[in-house]
């Protein structure tokens, strides 16, 4: 072999050999940033689904559903099986409070017996996590019954990318 | 030692002569060499020659034939293991025998040059494989990278539903504890074991955590005293202190309580 192909075949097995180094250097680099890039990706997606999780929770369990009946309405049957004769019923306002979740402020007038206001407090105490009676009050009628106006906090279930009711307040 | 015969090769292998002033073969081979880029009709890199001694052709000159043989016939005579091949040539209708030495190393030695040529391969080939997997490594990490963007937004959208939550459900919370609804339980039970049998309210009312109600008749003191003991606040004078003794006490028809205090 004459001096000029001995010394081009040194210069080509130099060069492959800062090539395979230089490669294997960038291949290392890649190698780390794909294991931290896998670790990253794992712990934004345990939190995504941990995250994710609390928004479907809510801050507590629904009262009502409102895919089902509308929460005025489903609020006076409810006090009409405790007893309440509901005149009027409505949805004031709302607060989302969760993934298809939102605090509902629900008012009923009507009247009420001694019993059906002795039977309010146990169910309002049964459904504490979902419901607050926010206020309560009654006058006598000549009729020995109350004519009663009440405020009912409540969790109530919405339908799946339907709008708050109302406003947040 | 191998021979190959045959007109085909006899072409291949080139025949110069030349008079030099020695008898030594190995004097002759130098000054081949020195000039083989003259005599020799093909790239001397791709040749090998042999020098044969035809014998003294004036006073002080003698006659080499020197000939040129490609190596890539040379690799093809050649056997497994042979150092040398002879092959003839023609010169002025003379045919001379050349001993040729086969290009390369000894039998036995190591072929650094070819070893190094196949190391350049192999690390050319290495480097291509190397490349590739950098490549689809560049690929997976953008492909990581993107969905990384995509979680970490989303991330950030149920970090702020979250916090929103966490607002709303420390003020149900804090609401939950202020408005308890054993309150009214409590209260009116109490107003009933204070007055010592059914009392009938005028009106009552619940909220912020209190507990209002007017009584359709005056307590008497001993359902006051009750009420107080029970945790009610009452309207009015005290009936154990009256400001004159002979002024009747108010009527007192409206009691408070709220949810820490009422038991």
């Amino acid at each position: 072999m004459s001096a000029q192909p001995r010394a081009l075949g040194y210069a080509l097995a130099a060069l492959s050999a800062v090539l395979v180094i230089g490669l294997g250097v960038r291949i290392s680099g890649q190698l780390d940033d794909l294991n931290a890039a896998h670790g990253d990706l794992d712990q934004a997606t345990t939190s995504a689904a941990r995250l994710k999780a609390q928004a479907e929770d809510g801050i507590g369990p629904p009262l009502l559903d409102a895919r089902v009946e509308a929460p005025s309405e489903a609020l006076a049957q409810r006090l009409k099986a405790l007893g309440f004769t509901v005149r009027q019923s409505a949805l004031v306002a709302a607060t989302p409070a969760g993934r298809n979740l939102v605090v509902a402020r629900l008012t009923a007038e009507g009247e009420a017996d001694p019993a059906a206001i002795d039977r309010l407090a146990p169910w309002t105490g049964a459904n504490a996590r979902s419901a607050i009676l926010e206020s309560l009050a009654g006058t006598a009628n000549a009729e020995g019954k109350s004519e009663v106006k009440l405020e009912l906090d409540a969790l109530v279930r919405q339908a799946d990318g339907k709008p708050s009711p109302a406003r947040p307040t | 030692m191998a021979a190959i015969e045959g007109e085909a090769v006899r072409e291949e292998i080139f025949v110069r002569a030349i008079d030099l002033p020695t008898l030594s073969v190995k004097q002759a081979k130098a000054a081949v060499a020195q000039q083989i880029d003259i005599l020799s009709p093909l790239p001397p890199a791709g040749v090998v020659s042999s020098v044969v001694l035809l014998g003294p052709v004036e006073e002080g000159l003698n006659r080499f034939a020197v000939g040129f043989a490609p190596r890539e016939l040379l690799e093809r005579a050649a056997e497994e293991g042979q150092r040398v091949v002879t092959l003839s040539g023609w010169l002025d209708q003379e045919e001379i025998v050349f001993r040729f030495d086969r290009p390369g190393v000894a039998p036995g030695e190591v072929d650094w040059a070819r070893r190094l040529e196949i190391a350049t391969i192999a690390a050319m080939c290495l480097a291509i494989v190397m490349a590739a997997f950098s490549l689809r490594l560049d690929r997976e990490l953008d492909h990581v990278q993107a969905r990384l963007e995509t979680v970490d937004t989303e991330v950030r959208g149920l970090s702020g539903e979250t916090a929103a939550l966490a607002r709303v459900g420390a003020a149900w919370r804090a609401a939950q504890a202020i408005r308890k609804p054993g309150l009214v339980d409590c209260a009116l039970g109490d107003i009933v074991k204070a007055s010592g049998g059914p009392v009938a309210l005028s009106s009552f009312s619940l909220g912020n955590g209190r507990f209002n109600a007017r009584l359709s008749q005056p307590a008497s003191d001993a359902t006051v005293t009750a009420l107080r003991a029970f945790g009610f606040s009452v309207s009015g004078p005290t009936p154990a202190a009256p400001a004159d003794a002979a002024t009747p006490p108010a009527a007192i028809r409206d009691v408070q309580t709220s949810s820490a205090d009422c038991r």
